[in-house]
């Protein structure tokens, strides 16, 4: 008790030693060895090692994979870690004395961290495509040292470490890669491409396997971490035989086992979407049944295939986990933090459908993005982004609310304006009758602004999801047809196709505003990797090819920027013969090319796969590209996806 | 105010101002209290609404403390569309695991798909229990009470003031001369447990009669309170996903006996959920069972089985059902 005592007296007056600076940058020989992916070195292995070994936090027994939360140990006191995209920085709090004991200002918004085995924290910097290791404090009211980083491919957004500690797995969402690093030194080890919008990751427990949910596609990757060629295992989530109904929201991904006589499963909780098909319909999808529901994928990581759910239909509930975004399973208890509906919720993994199996819900703070579990003390804590909270839940309890409740440091000038930070709560708020009838939100259709990948039904006819998030400004008019000029006009006519009653009322004027305002500041990718040093994880990039389908872009004969000149949009419409019979109109708006890459299928109507796919079948239609060599055709793919 | 609630107070009044409210009020409150696990933390109802903040000095320059976080946010309204007033908010289930160990388990030969030629005769045994009544109109099962029969696709219930078994005239005439029949009852031996008796037929429509090609006998295991019976069987020459299969028994508001076959074959999932009305399960008192509710109920029996499990996850649940 004494030593506990003077714990607490150590972690509050070290508070007022006064706060460091972020601990320096790694030595350059650190950065260079990830680019060159050179064999480990004691050198770089010392610039990545822990400064004070065994002070400090220590992590929690079996925990490795990371979240926006994660929890350690110090005397017996528990202690979270906090990753702050929207103000850049790391706090860490005094769990069991709901108080936050310091922050770490870090460049790049910090997406997900993870305690490693010796106590170092490893954060994965989206927007800085990189991945820091952290010296934690020996109080950990201090900041926290940066040791070392590495450059890892374009939106690092997980982490998952292997059984042994060894090494480190990385997502990275825009560039489609699973990277490997060798978790001592953070030296890469290698990386391998996979599908559209990899998220959350998990290392099986032979540590031959990392499993990675996308968020959209409706799949699981496994990627091989052991034999040479490292292949990746596609595991097809889409539900029925023969229907095939896709989904979208898989952001996380968890490994446990039901029973004390095994049972492994995956379990990846998600939605299951019903687009309609190539028909017209009265709303997007249709307004009779649920277009989406929600799921929850559970696969057997031994036989890497999912068990056959292909039987169930949910019945359409109000205040349903429509999306997703955090979670954590302990034995046969799945917890999911829900946007939208603010909620973490308890389901049974057992369950033939555990989403239809729900245990126990528990309100928190609005935004909740980040998950960690304490299976030992018995407690959940979540961060939620929008309320710029952490609260703590007691999971033995009986409560069906979060009372636990931390109010996160701020910046004097917070990053995100309050308008467009309403805005945001807006764009993701589910059950919200102005937005539609059926529950989905905003970002239901748009995760993070983006698009599901897929092509619904509408009352134009097919129209694949457009990619909002970074292209919104300066693009105007709006909608496939271009018909409204104004922002707030075109969201009013999208809220009525979906059922919704709008936003025209005039108690309703602020809410549509700061939609708006979000919906202008919502940043796409961050392209760090362009113009950097390439590192060895990267795709192999040819920027002679790029230049070269500049070239063929920009060539008046070929007709791409006359229309499209520097990849955006000239804001007219056009009749490029690809409407048909279907169509309302034949002239469409010209979108915008940014970040064309990640937002397949293309045309109004999803027809193309892919781009390569668009360039070899479209010609005449926009552009002129028959006449283009194979190689031209793939210099100008290699361009586009850059943009 | 208690010394830890005055303590809390004070670091959310005046941490912000300087080290000396946060130094020695915050370990004030902690000296002598019990290290924590969580559950123990020092908090009342008062100071969960009450959250010191962090000392100025251990943040960065041009932070600022988070300030006292007041009380939860109500949830958000359901609004005033009428969609969403229909809805319900998915109720919440407790399940129970069933041990799968104690479910009695028998071996069965597949069930023939292809009806024998007009003018051959199937092996198997006269059906003696099956009662045809003159003229040949309807068929029925001798010395039941409870359970229920089908002829061809046609199924009916045995059970108190259900009628008296099935039709036969759907089924006659037809080019076809054998057509599929079975019956199935669930009822209280002498030791007041619960048999479950299936007949598996082909049924003569010319001479009215049947042929006995399977039959099973056995004493489920009780499970959701006692409202379904559940046992399994394996059957090593059947098709893949239908070699293993726990049979889920409940009472039935149309069939009178519902039978629920979910797979057990590894890498499967599978699931029965039966709502149960108050006449339901007065009807099921026919059986002999003593039901542990009058009230109506819903029950729910789901199995997980991976390929590499050693035995399914079988679990049950019983609720009340929605509003309506």
């Amino acid at each position: 008790m004494r030593s506990f005592a003077a714990l607490t007296l150590l972690f509050t007056l070290a508070g007022c030693g006064g706060a460091g600076p972020v601990g320096p940058r790694p030595e350059s020989s650190a950065l260079s060895r990830g680019h060159t992916g050179s064999p480990p070195t004691n050198s770089i292995e010392r610039s990545c090692a822990r400064r004070r070994p065994g002070e400090g936090p220590a992590r929690i027994d079996g925990a490795r994979q990371s979240s926006a939360v994660a929890l350690a140990r110090l005397a017996g006191r528990t202690v979270a870690y906090v990753a702050d995209a929207d103000e850049g920085a790391i706090h860490t709090l005094d769990i069991d004395r709901d108080v936050e004991l310091g922050v770490t200002p870090i460049e790049g918004g910090p997406s997900a961290l993870i305690v490693l085995a010796d106590g170092r924290v490893a954060v994965s910097l989206r927007d800085a495509a990189r991945v820091d290791v952290l010296e934690p404090a020996p109080a950990p009211v201090g900041p926290l040292e940066r040791l070392c980083s590495v450059d890892v491919p374009e939106e690092p957004v997980a982490l998952a470490a292997s059984p042994d500690d060894t090494r480190l797995v990385v997502t990275s969402a825009w560039a489609g890669r699973v990277s490997v690093l060798d978790a001592r030194d953070l030296s890469p080890l290698f990386a391998v491409g996979v599908p559209r919008d990899p998220r959350g990751v998990v290392v099986g427990a032979d540590g031959r396997t990392a499993f990675v949910a996308h968020g959209v596609g409706a799949r699981v990757s496994a990627v091989d971490l052991e034999a040479p060629t490292h292949d990746v295992h596609d595991i097809d989530l889409r539900l029925g035989d023969r229907e095939k109904r896709p989904g979208t929201q898989g952001y996380a991904i968890v490994l446990t086992t039901l029973d004390a006589a095994g049972s492994p499963r995956l379990l990846v909780p998600r939605t299951t979407v019903r687009t309609g098909g190539t028909v017209i319909s009265r709303g997007y999808g249709s307004v009779e049944v649920s277009p989406i529901e929600p799921f929850v994928s559970v696969i057997d990581p031994i036989a890497e295939r999912s068990l056959g759910q292909s039987g169930l239909d949910l019945e359409r509930h109000r205040r349903e986990c429509l999306l997703p975004r955090a979670a954590a399973a302990v034995g046969d208890t799945l917890l999911v933090t829900c946007l939208g509906l603010d909620a973490l919720v308890e389901l049974d993994a057992r369950a033939a459908q555990p989403a239809a199996s729900e245990r126990r819900r528990w309100q928190v703070p609005a935004g909740p993005i980040g998950l960690a579990v304490d299976p030992e003390r018995r407690i959940a804590v979540v961060l939620s982004q929008f309320a710029h909270e952490v609260s703590t839940i007691d999971l033995g309890a009986t409560a069906t609310k979060a009372d636990r409740r931390v109010a996160l440091a701020r910046r004097d000038t917070p990053r995100l304006v309050a308008e467009a930070a309403r805005g945001r709560a807006l764009f993701h708020a589910t059950d919200d009758p102005r937005i539609s009838r059926d529950g989905r939100a905003c970002a239901s259709c748009h995760p993070e602004g983006r698009d599901d990948a897929l092509t619904w039904a509408t009352p134009d006819g097919p129209r694949q999801t457009i990619f909002l998030a970074g292209r919104i400004a300066g693009s105007a008019p709006y909608g496939w047809f271009g018909a409204h000029g104004d922002l707030g006009v075109h969201l009013g006519h999208t809220f009525t196709r979906l059922g919704g009653s709008g936003f025209a009322a005039p108690r309703d004027k602020e809410d549509l505003a700061a939609l708006v305002a979000w919906l202008r500041v919502m940043q796409g990718p961050a392209r760090a990797a362009i113009g950097r040093a390439p590192s060895p994880l990267d795709a192999p990039a040819d920027t002679a090819l790029v230049d070269r389908g500049r070239r063929i872009f920009d060539d008046p004969s070929v007709g791409c920027a006359q229309c499209h000149g520097g990849g955006e949009t000239d804001r007219e419409r056009h009749d490029v013969g690809t409407g048909q019979a279907i169509e309302a109109s034949l002239r469409f708006d010209t979108p915008s090319l940014r970040f064309l890459a990640g937002s397949g299928p293309y045309f109004h109507d999803g027809r193309h796969a892919t781009l390569a796919e668009l360039i070899e079948k479209g010609d005449g239609r926009m552009g002129h590209t028959a006449q283009l060599s194979a190689d031209d055709r793939a210099a100008l793919t290699a361009y586009l996806e850059t943009l | 105010m208690t010394p830890a609630l005055r303590s809390f107070v004070l670091t959310s009044l005046f941490g912000a101002s300087g080290c000396a409210a946060t130094g020695t009020e915050l370990p004030a409150r902690d000296v002598g209290a019990t290290p924590p696990p969580a559950a123990s933390a020092p908090r009342s109802e008062e100071l969960a609404q009450v959250r010191p903040a962090p000392s100025a000095s251990a943040l960065p320059p041009g932070w600022t403390s988070g300030a006292p976080v007041g009380a939860p946010e109500p949830p958000p309204s359901p609004g005033s569309a009428r969609a969403l007033f229909e809805k319900l908010a998915r109720a919440t289930v407790q399940r129970t695991r069933v041990s799968f160990a104690d479910l009695p388990v028998i071996d069965v030969a597949p069930i023939p798909t292809g009806a024998p030629a007009n003018g051959a005769i199937p092996a198997g045994e006269p059906a003696s229990d099956l009662f045809v009544a003159p003229g040949c109109s309807r068929a029925s099962v001798r010395g039941h009470r409870y359970g229920k029969i089908r002829l061809d696709w046609i199924e009916r219930p045995i059970a108190p003031q259900s009628g008296a078994g099935v039709d036969t005239g759907h089924v006659r005439p037809d080019i076809k001369q054998w057509k599929p029949a079975s019956w199935q009852t669930l009822e209280a031996n002498d030791r007041g447990a619960l048999v479950y008796e299936s007949t598996w037929a082909w049924f003569d429509i010319n001479a009215c009669k049947a042929t006995v090609i399977q039959r099973i006998e056995v004493t489920p295991l009780p499970i959701a309170d006692g409202l379904a019976y559940a046992f399994r069987t394996r059957c090593q020459a059947c098709a893949i996903g239908k070699q293993e299969i726990l049979h889920v028994l409940t009472p039935s508001s149309e069939e009178a006996l519902a039978h629920a076959e979910l797979s057990i074959d590894a890498g499967t999932t599978a699931s029965t959920v039966v709502e149960l009305n108050a006449f339901t399960l007065e009807r099921f008192k026919a059986s002999g069972a003593h039901p542990s509710r009058t009230k109506p109920a819903v029950i729910g029996v789901d199995v997980q089985r991976g390929v590499s499990d050693a035995e399914p996850v079988v679990t049950e649940f019983v609720a009340d059902p929605p509003p309506h």
